[in-house]
């Protein structure tokens, strides 16, 4: 569970994040919705504690997120895996050297057997053939690059997975497939998921519960049944179109 | 293969193929594509298919190894520097990810391109710039750097920035990447007012195939679908919606099954 309580943050006179609180359950999926620039990725920082907050805090399991505590950060960090807006794999190394990265330098597996195994174990997973490891990042399509990315996240095993951004960019068979991955992932693995996205038609297809963020404050908090039928002006904005 | 030109027609490609360096597939290959006066047409199809490729091309950055493409008539393959330059002065693009110059402030970005390609004074190149920020709304930022912006409105001073040296012909490149709903349809608002007011011939490269469909029913503008380095399909939004063809059928449904998934597990 994640618990966010009364979370405030401010850059130079801009408040971006105002007394803000919610909690996702275990095995949830949450879309994080707003426009650019609302502090939808400055939340997800915050869970990671990749930010430090004015006020207020942020609690992943049973740990309290705080910077200057390395060893309870580096705890949190372990639970969570991060999946960057691009697939940002290493260019220069293979697809199993990419996956396998995070389970070396964290010293998970140092059997070589097994590390083999856990890679093509996430990259069937992910949807993706165990014939690709050999392959470079710039050999693949962007779809299966970001696949590879959500592989080399889940090689960890992390509790809670956080998204940010994840189908920017990718067209609609791609978006697909990866709504469906996302979608599986919660469901296979019981695992708490955060999106912080704008794509409205993703959040509407896999979201359990959306969040809607506007001028530092929640403005929108329910299913997204609820989201379709909603007076709140933002969110009949964001299903409006062209 | 049609080698004749239409007046109307701004820009016309004729038989391109691009390869980068010794790929085995060339990303464009033989495609033909006219973009008439006044149009607006938006460039849709999978990721990594070549839609940036095809936008460097016909804006002469890149150089096609057959065939040739034609601004207002003139074919750039067969321009001496000179007059290549001449000829793409009319032409403009604006970039994925803005392109702008960091360390440069807002009115330094526009003022950029007066001073290298222009003989205005400063006095005209700061009204010029001036009045192109105005009309994407940016008066006021002048002093701002681009990293001080929003995603929105570094992509408005990169529409700007475009336009500053009055194109009549415009490429963006998925000017709406990244950015919300609400201020995606605020830049496609702008760049059809461009449109509209400097009657520039448009072409915009998207991934975001509802927006596409969302201009086209307004009769604003038509689709091409770009595929295996040619146009597979051109037309309106209910044509490429009822299209029989396999290939654009499953695209614009976001289909996880047929003919393109099967050529990305080959």
């Amino acid at each position: 569970m994640i618990v966010i309580e009364k979370l405030s943050k401010s850059f130079t006179n801009l408040k971006v994040l105002n007394e803000i609180s919610f909690s996702v359950p275990s095995g949830e999926c949450l879309f994080v919705l707003g426009k650019s620039g609302v502090g939808k990725s400055v939340l997800l920082k915050h869970i990671v504690g990749l930010e430090t907050p004015d006020s207020g805090s942020v609690i992943v399991g049973n740990k309290k997120v705080d910077v200057s505590d390395i060893v309870i950060l580096s705890q949190i960090r372990k639970q969570c895996g991060l999946v960057f807006q691009f697939p940002a794999l290493l260019d220069s190394v293979t697809v199993f050297e990419n996956i396998s990265f995070g389970l070396r330098a964290r010293g998970l597996l140092k059997n070589s057997k097994e590390i083999e195994i856990r890679v093509k174990e996430k990259l069937s997973l992910v949807g993706l053939d165990e014939s690709i490891v050999e392959k470079y990042p710039s050999q693949l399509s962007y779809g299966t690059q970001k696949r590879v990315s959500i592989a080399r996240t889940l090689a960890v095993e992390p509790e809670y997975l956080l998204f940010d951004e994840p189908t920017t960019g990718m067209d609609p068979i791609a978006t697909t497939g990866l709504n469906q991955l996302i979608k599986k992932l919660t469901a296979q693995l019981k695992i708490t998921t955060v999106v912080v996205s704008h794509d409205i038609k993703s959040a509407l297809a896999v979201a359990d519960r959306i969040i809607l963020l506007e001028n530092g404050k929640i403005v929108f908090d329910g299913t997204p049944e609820k989201f379709k039928s909603t007076t709140v002006k933002l969110a009949q904005e964001f299903q409006m179109g062209f | 293969m049609d080698t004749s030109i239409n007046e109307n027609e701004v820009v016309k490609a004729q038989g391109i193929t691009f390869r980068y360096g010794d790929a085995p597939q060339p990303v464009i290959d033989l495609l033909d594509l006219s973009l008439k006066r006044s149009e607006v047409l938006f460039l849709i199809g999978l990721s990594g298919m070549g839609k940036t490729t095809l936008l460097k091309i016909l804006a002469g950055l890149y150089s096609p190894q057959t065939g040739d493409v034609f601004i207002q008539g003139a074919p750039l393959a067969m321009l001496n520097s000179k007059d290549r330059r001449m000829i793409l002065r009319r032409v403009s693009m604006t970039f994925q990810r803005s392109g702008l110059f960091d360390s440069l402030t807002v009115l330094e970005n526009l003022l950029f391109p007066l001073k290298e390609l222009t003989l205005f004074s400063p006095e005209q190149s700061l009204k010029v710039a001036q009045k192109i920020l105005s009309q994407v709304e940016l008066r006021g930022s002048e002093s701002k750097f681009p990293f001080e912006m929003s995603g929105g409105m570094q992509k408005r001073l990169g529409i700007a920035r475009a336009l500053v040296l009055e194109p009549e012909v415009v490429f963006y490149d998925d000017p709406t990447a990244g950015l919300d709903p609400i201020t995606s349809k605020h830049i496609v608002e702008l760049i059809l007012k461009v449109h509209k007011e400097k009657e520039t011939a448009t072409l915009i490269a998207t991934s975001e195939l509802d927006l596409a469909l969302g201009v086209s029913r307004k009769n604003l503008a038509r689709i091409a679908f770009l595929h295996e380095g040619r146009i597979l399909q051109i037309g309106t939004a209910e044509e490429i919606l009822d299209s029989n063809n396999p290939v654009v059928f499953q695209f614009v449904r976001g289909l996880l099954k047929g003919p393109l998934t099967r050529l990305e597990s080959e």
